[in-house]
């Protein structure tokens, strides 16, 4: 991995020591851990020199605190970022081995797509909070269906396991455990699979929270910076610099999050570098509408600047 | 005659037992396993694959390699090795090796009706199968509701309908009962297989006996120990012990009342070689699961039969390990597709 969280402090500090630190373009390698790495700086972040960008910000002193402060915000927050992103892949490569291990013991096709019917019921749905990007997890019921009705909840249900479906007026019961799929004696193998993608739904909830607390501390900072540069309120496109996100990339092994948590087929595995493909679909699945025009995720293709939101 | 074997054995299984014999010489070796490890990628392990026995069994494969069509070629091969010997086979070699046969035929039936149970249509099913335990009844299976229709209309007329005499109920298949039946088939399986072995005699007996106690006694743990937390209960897991083992009677009874892992502990402590076996569990360096350590004293079991000549048991070792080579193969591509390579050496390796 190429940058600790450490240095985004240091980096931000006007000591002359800090130059010495790498740039702020914190490329990181594709470690074979399944790190995830940045594929460009987060511009308007990081003052470009020093000292000087002090003295050409004269606004009232009171905004060069609160920019330093909103920078901080910033770097803690995606500081935490990046530590829970550290957890999920973690919890997802363990997952996936131990899904491996239950393979060796059953064999290959009693741990498979074979085991799972066509419909699913969701155990854990996930919900925005209003006002605040927050998440919530709610257990689902076995009332749920592959199909819910965006306008009525806002955020779509991990799909993840099946139940029968209830009749109107039955009382909501908890849909069944996932793993009677494969027996009722299954190997601990399994059951730590489980576990494992349990606490990963979990930690991804935190993170697509994590995501939204980063973007708003992103803008918030970005908004003070406009001001303490035009404190007139001109707006003036040279200066500023391209408001593109960071590109962080993520994601878990398969194309949708939903996929993650359900035995996969063997053969449709794919490796689990950590690439997450943020558009909005997959983690914040109650930011559809507006979210997806600030946090459009970098690739290497997107143009250079965009206009400011 | 009992115990004169080596006179009249090769006569009508000379041929086969030495070809068996020179298809475990093409069995993965320690350094084969060691090339295997370092591959980066799926295609450098079908490469080295070439250099061994396998040959370009994964040459006409188009598009990109996935664990189950390697897993899948690996057992066509071994199929098409068992298949010749079978063809070739006199009884009571025939009857021995169709034995081998039932216990693909029972996981076959009960991932086809779990299957469509989970509404899986049969097309999709069917490829999936164990070849080796292919039958003609195989599709029709997925008809069937409840234990005695599945034996009335299908098994019948199969090899193992003779299994089915303690599974017959009314109770529909769902998950649970179709684990019961599960169960008791292999249970009543392992139990006719032990029969037979011990009327053949000599040799025969004297090497598959304690590798089919081994079996009835390793499922057994399994069961317990994989019944904690689920709502299975003792007087039902007690009645799928199979009986063949040394664990019979007083240790089955002991497992029936087990509650959690360090009973079943206390239970393997009073038969030596379970004792060594349970040890092993957990500790040293690299952490084995107690299934690991079990397969471990199968694959020693098996390579013994080996070294005795004139007997039935060679088959029986052959095929179990190359099921266990292929549990190593597939294994170690696990490991370097999801490039998790700390435990990519918890294969068992055999020579």
């Amino acid at each position: 991995m190429a940058a600790e969280p450490a240095s985004f402090r240091q980096a931000l500090s006007p000591h002359p020591g800090s130059a010495s630190r790498p740039s702020p373009v914190l490329i990181g390698r594709r470690a074979a851990a399944g790190g995830c790495y940045w594929r460009r700086p987060l511009p308007g972040v990081w003052p470009r020199c020093g000292p000087g960008m002090a003295a050409a910000m004269e606004g009232p002193p009171g905004l060069g605190a609160a920019l330093d402060a909103a920078a901080l915000e910033l770097l803690d927050a995606l500081e935490m970022l990046q530590e829970r992103r550290q957890v999920l892949t973690q919890l997802l490569r363990q997952g996936w081995l131990s899904l491996s291990q239950a393979r060796y013991s059953l064999g290959c096709h009693r741990v498979s797509s074979l085991q799972y019917g066509a419909t699913m019921v969701p155990r854990v749905r996930v919900l925005p909070r209003e006002g605040t990007p927050h998440f919530d997890e709610v257990p689902g019921t076995a009332r749920d269906t592959e199909d819910p009705d965006p306008q009525q909840e806002g955020g779509d249900g991990l799909r993840q396991r099946r139940g029968p479906p209830e009749k109107r007026g039955a009382p909501p019961r908890a849909p069944p455990d996932p793993l009677a799929w494969f027996g009722v004696l299954v190997p601990p193998s399994l059951r730590q699979a489980q576990g494992s993608f349990v606490q990963g739904v979990t930690v991804a909830v935190e993170l697509a929270g994590l995501q939204a607390a980063v973007e708003a501390a992103a803008t918030r900072y970005r908004g003070l910076l406009r001001r303490a540069r035009h404190p007139d309120g001109d707006a003036d496109t040279t200066v500023t610099p391209s408001d593109e996100t960071s590109g962080t990339k993520m994601a878990c092994g398969n194309e949708t999050t939903g996929d993650t948590k359900t035995p996969g087929d063997t053969g449709t595995y794919r490796e689990p570098e950590v690439t997450w493909r943020d558009t909005g679909d997959t983690m914040t699945h109650g930011n559809k509408g507006t979210g997806s025009d600030t946090t459009s995720i970098g690739d290497k293709e997107t143009p250079a600047t965009s206009p400011p939101p | 005659m009992l115990g004169y074997s080596e006179f009249y054995f090769n006569v009508d299984h000379g041929y086969l037992e030495g070809l068996v014999r020179g298809f475990k010489a093409g069995i993965l070796t320690s350094s084969d396993y060691v090339n295997l490890a370092q591959c980066e990628t799926l295609e450098d392990l079908k490469l080295h694959l070439q250099t061994t026995d396998y040959g370009n069994f994964l040459a006409n494969e188009t598009g990109p390699l996935t664990i189950s069509t390697i897993d899948d070629k690996l057992k066509a091969k071994l199929l098409t090795e068992f298949h010749y010997f079978r063809n070739h086979a006199f009884e009571p070699l025939a009857t021995f090796l169709n034995f081998i046969t039932y216990s693909y035929m029972i996981d076959n039936v009960i991932l086809l009706i779990t299957g469509t149970l989970h509404q899986r249509p049969i097309a999709e099913l069917v490829p999936k199968c164990h070849p080796l335990g292919r039958f003609e009844q195989m599709e029709a299976v997925s008809i069937a509701s409840n234990p005695t229709e599945l034996f009335n209309a299908i098994l019948v007329d199969t090899p193992l309908a003779a299994f089915f005499q303690d599974c017959l109920s009314e109770n529909d298949l769902d998950e649970m009962n179709i684990e019961i039946m599960r169960n008791k088939l292999y249970k009543s399986y392992l139990e006719a297989f032990y029969k037979f072995c011990e009327k053949q005699g000599g040799t025969t007996a004297e090497i598959m006996r304690p590798i089919l106690e081994f079996e009835a006694d390793r499922r057994a743990f399994i069961i317990t120990i994989n019944s904690f937390g689920t709502e299975l209960s003792k007087d039902d897991r007690e009645k799928l012990y199979p009986t063949c083992g040394k664990l019979y009677p007083e240790g089955l009874h002991l497992l029936a009342t087990a509650d959690d892992y360090e009973q079943v502990k206390c239970v393997a402590d009073y038969y030596a070689e379970y004792k060594a076996v349970f040890e092993g569990v957990g500790s040293g360096a690299v952490e084995k699961t107690l299934e690991d350590a079990f397969f471990e004293h199968e694959v020693k079991l098996n390579v013994l039969a080996f070294n005795n000549q004139f007997h039935f048991g060679v088959f029986y070792a052959y095929v179990k390990l190359k099921e266990q080579e292929c549990r190593n193969i597939v294994w170690i591509a696990e490991c370097i597709s999801q490039r998790h390579r700390t435990k990519i050496n918890n294969y068992i390796p055999i020579f």
